[in-house]
């Protein structure tokens, strides 16, 4: 189900964030990861323009469905809300990487 | 990743179109009903079901209509409704509309939106709480 | 703003419109069933509302192809629904029922009453051409449409609210 493919967002291994890639990735481990947050911030800034023109549409009187915005509402909030704890993840990761003794 | 991933899971894909189909549905019976006196109308009524019953018996690998079937599975998002002309011979002594008819399906398609809209926002309850690693 | 619940709610609004109208036309009758003079000097002529259908300006193109240009599938003559034309606004694409107020062409009833004051020289009056029991059943007709364009409001209203909820 859709909780699967959360679950799914923890194969995106943190580490290659921090250039430590896995053997044989050298640096083309944090390109990757690099990219991927930086198509998953783009999404969620598309779903928040979605959402905007949704809000206008209904307000200026052309846009159909109310379930249409809604779910547009909720859907761009949820998106953001997955943004903000893969960043607080990743922020609890590089703590914790700092607190290692080296 | 985040949006195909997330939000075009097959249920939830099918809630937004089921939702989609009752609201339809609801504007067709209120044009219906505000029109059954009119000289000539016809009652129109929009099919969507009827459509995915045919597709549930053609399973196996046989696309039958390009955006009907996907292979091996009935494809409720993908299935589209029409408006059609209702084709009853019903005649209420100016036209077809037969207010008892649509006085139900009126009943029914409000109750089933709103069974939709719930299991929608349950199912979204459930997404943020995944999301936050926590029930929301 | 005439798509989606929002549109079906204008939709009924113009069906309640109509009903109204038509219970109207109806009082009107009843209570005019035995006028035998009105300003022009001839009984009253019994009214009757006529559903028609008005065409959106999407429609209207298609109209006019069938060499008609106002966009109304039958003309009747106009009662007090002025500004509900098809030009006032109304969506491309919507089909919604305006009604008209148009006279009963039906003959007066003729009864024999020479004591009456509006009698002619031979004794006979000319009565409205007005049935109450055709009355009554119109009447009641029109209540029940107008339950039921209601119940589509309500309808559309709850829908609208379940799905702020989603």
């Amino acid at each position: 189900m859709a909780v699967g493919n959360i679950k799914s967002l923890g194969s995106i291994d943190p580490r290659q964030a921090y250039g430590v890639g896995g053997i044989g990735d050298g640096g083309a481990g944090k390109a990757s990861f690099a990219n991927q947050l930086q198509q998953a911030i783009g999404q969620v800034d598309g779903m928040q323009k979605t959402r905007e023109e949704m809000v206008d549409g209904m307000v200026s009187g052309e846009v159909s469905e109310v379930h249409d915005v809604m779910i547009a509402a909720k859907e761009s909030q949820m998106a953001f809300e997955l943004l903000l704890e893969v960043r607080n993840k990743l922020l609890e990761s590089y703590q914790e990487i700092m607190r290692l003794q080296v | 990743m985040i949006k195909t991933g997330l939000f075009d899971q097959n249920h939830l894909s099918t809630l937004k179109k089921a939702v989609g189909v009752y609201a339809r549905r609801h504007q067709v019976t209120a044009e219906n009903i505000a029109n059954v006196e009119t000289q000539g109308y016809r009652a129109q009524e929009y099919k969507f079901e009827e459509y995915l019953e045919g597709a549930g018996r053609r399973l196996q690998g046989f696309k039958t209509h390009e955006g009907h079937l996907s292979l091996g599975r009935r494809d409720l998002a993908g299935t589209e409704g029409e408006t059609h002309d209702a084709e009853s011979f019903f005649d209420n002594g100016v036209n077809n509309v037969d207010i008892d008819k649509e006085m139900t399906t009126l009943a029914t398609n409000d109750l089933s939106y709103r069974l939709a809209t719930r299991l929608l926002s349950m199912r979204y309850q459930v997404l943020r709480g995944a999301i936050k690693g926590r029930m929301a | 703003m005439s798509s989606g619940l929002f549109g079906a709610i204008k939709t009924s609004a113009s069906g309640l419109r109509g009903q109204r109208t038509k219970m109207d036309v109806v009082a009107r009758n009843l209570a005019n069933a035995e006028t035998t003079r009105t300003e022009d000097g001839t009984p009253y002529r019994r009214q009757r509302a006529i559903f028609e259908q008005v065409l959106g300006d999407k429609v209207k193109s298609h109209a006019g192809s069938m060499g008609r240009t106002d966009g109304r599938l039958t003309t009747t003559h106009r009662g007090h629904m002025s500004g509900l034309n098809g030009e006032d606004g109304r969506d491309a694409g919507s089909i919604s029922s305006d009604v008209g107020v148009a006279p009963d062409a039906s003959d007066f009833r003729v009864v024999y009453d020479p004591g009456h004051p509006d009698a002619d020289e031979e004794g006979y009056l000319l009565l409205p051409n007005v049935n109450p029991i055709t009355e009554m059943v119109d009447m009641i007709a029109a209540s029940r449409a107008y339950e039921a364009n209601i119940s589509a409001v309500q309808s559309a209203k709850e829908m609208f609210a379940d799905a702020l909820k989603i």
